[in-house]
């Protein structure tokens, strides 16, 4: 069908900063204690394998850890995996219960009924995702500066956000497939739990990738959250540059060239199915 | 009319609904299967979280600087024993806690409220089933460890460890109606909670000892019961602790206790204060 008439690009845009201003007010601002759960919850999530850290070394240096990946440091090492860790999740659940939670909010029909595409739609998604994570790695990065002493080369900065950048198009096709599952599996929430607890295992966010079995070494290689991790600690705090991290980056652009569009055909297709079996709008 | 009815018939009313609750709640996980599943396998995935950690700071599962912290060398079995016993924390939380959240998503809380059962005696039923299903977690924990990872806990000790778990379960009632009334006034809750939970464990000796927790932290943790429940098991077990048994389980009653009275209190002015708001059935 031809459209109504050309659009601009400004007109594309709008709906997807609208959801992303909608998704960020919503899901962050509107219920106060979310606020502080947002705010606390990166600081939960990375001083609990700081303190296990320090009470296995009685310090901060690991003789083992720089065998093993050259670096000493554990708390910058840990630094470094959290931030990316959490940009990930914090993408895998906004991006896969993105449909879910309108059905949730009772918004699902009036959303489904907007003349907007549904990769507008997972865009403005995607983009309140970006903003929500920006928030997190600064205030990571801050609390490395201050309070654990991070060593980190700041010269690689740009590097590693080119890094986060292509980390977050691959992850956009993972959330993608995910959402479309969901279109028809309704109770997935057991799925993602523990797609993030398998993720939080083989992801080597708190020790090297080297103390994994090798098959879960394998495993751990193919996903874009392990070459982030991997890449960015070879920028901030080895000093490397990002043109050096040749293989790593091959599989984050793989898996914004395949997966995107992959992912995409299988939400439609999930979209099909789900409108066939007439459990679309089911809650 | 209720009043008039002995106290012999009262209570045993009491019982038969406590049964049927029992029943209720075996049901509704029976028809999710795969979330059994998930429930034994994601304290094991936080177990060898830490043993990959340990592995790649100190090439083992013994630490010279671990045991100057906790009295004891073997970290994997501290936090194989601190894991085992959260399990019953976590349930506590998520199931007597939000267990008027689930009643409003499944849209059942209208018809249970309006049943001339007290409201504690409710409570009882879901509290007495997480207790059990608890048992049966940690026992399955404490097995699977003890067939993957190097260690041996499978012996009638077990039976203690899990008696004293049951101890702690009385203050979990109190934590739970508190986190009920939470649930009347502020609703959604689900991110609350998880933050709630990973607070406790970050807080409490569940991974590593006190002592490497900073002062005003560690302070908190002595208000926490979780903290003399597993300092208990951990010196019956002879796994560091230098207190006595009897100190850590009298502490224990106690703060049951204050829980149990503190947490019932908060829950009775929170569904007054829901029934005046008329906030009570709103989503």
């Amino acid at each position: 069908m031809q459209p109504i008439r050309d659009i601009s690009v400004r007109e594309h845009l709008y709906p997807v900063l609208s959801i992303a201003k909608y998704e960020l007010i919503v899901s962050n601002l509107r219920y106060p204690l979310r606020i502080v759960t947002r705010f606390v919850g990166p600081l939960l999530w990375i001083f609990p394998f700081l303190l296990f850290g320090k009470a296995v070394l009685g310090g901060t240096d690991s003789a083992t850890l720089y065998e093993l990946t050259g670096i000493s440091h554990m708390p910058t090492f840990i630094l470094v995996g959290t931030i990316i860790t959490s940009i990930s999740f914090n993408m895998l659940w906004l991006m896969s219960f993105a449909i879910r939670l309108e059905s949730f909010r009772g918004t699902f029909e009036s959303i489904y009924s907007c003349p907007i595409n549904k990769f507008t739609f997972f865009m403005g998604k995607l983009l309140a995702s970006v903003a929500w994570s920006s928030m997190y790695v600064v205030g990571l990065l801050a609390v490395g500066i201050f309070f654990l002493d991070a060593q980190l080369v700041w010269s690689r900065l740009p590097d590693m956000i080119l890094d986060i950048g292509l980390l977050f198009l691959a992850m956009y096709g993972f959330g993608l497939t995910i959402s479309g599952f969901l279109l028809v599996y309704k109770e997935s929430h057991t799925l993602i739990h523990f797609l993030d607890g398998l993720f939080s295992l083989i992801v080597p966010m708190a020790y090297p990738l080297a103390v994994l079995p090798l098959p879960l070494q394998k495993v751990s290689l193919m996903l874009p959250m392990t070459r982030s991790v991997l890449s960015s600690r070879n920028v901030m705090i080895l000093g490397e540059s990002i043109f050096e991290q040749g293989g790593h980056i091959a599989v984050l652009l793989a898996y914004i060239v395949v997966a995107i569009p992959l992912g995409y055909m299988f939400y439609m297709y999930m979209e099909k199915k789900a409108k066939k079996k007439g459990v679309l709008h089911k809650y | 009319m209720v009043s008039e009815l002995s106290k012999g018939v009262r209570l045993s009313r009491e019982l038969h609904t406590i049964r049927y609750i029992l029943k209720k709640e075996l049901k509704l996980w029976k028809r999710y299967p795969s979330r059994i599943l998930f429930i034994l396998i994601m304290p094991f995935l936080s177990i060898l979280t830490l043993y990959f950690q340990g592995m790649g700071l100190v090439g083992g599962t013994q630490s010279s600087e671990f045991e100057s912290f906790a009295g004891t060398q073997d970290y994997l079995v501290f936090i194989i024993l601190g894991s085992a016993v959260f399990i019953f924390v976590s349930t506590a939380i998520w199931g007597v806690g939000n267990s008027i959240r689930r009643e409003q998503m499944m849209g059942t809380l209208e018809s249970i409220w309006v049943t001339p059962t007290s409201k504690i005696t409710i409570f009882v039923g879901v509290a007495l089933f997480d207790g059990l299903f608890s048992s049966y977690v940690a026992f399955m924990q404490l097995l699977i460890s003890s067939l993957i990872l190097p260690v041996n806990l499978i012996d009638l000790r077990l039976f203690v460890i899990i008696g004293i778990a049951f101890l702690l379960i009385f203050a979990l009632y109190g934590l739970g109606f508190f986190f009920t009334g939470f649930v009347l006034i502020y609703k959604e809750l689900e991110d609350f909670t998880n933050m709630i939970t990973s607070a406790i464990k970050m807080v409490t000796p569940v991974s590593y000892p006190l002592s490497v927790l900073p002062a005003p932290v560690a302070f908190i943790a002595l208000f926490i019961p979780l903290t003399y429940a597993l300092q208990a098991i951990r010196k019956y077990m002879g796994v560091g602790e230098s207190g006595s048994l009897y100190q850590y389980l009298g502490l224990l009653l106690v703060f049951d206790l204050i829980f149990l009275v503190v947490g019932s209190l908060f829950f009775r002015y929170a569904e007054r204060s829901a029934k005046r708001r008329g906030a009570i059935a709103t989503y």
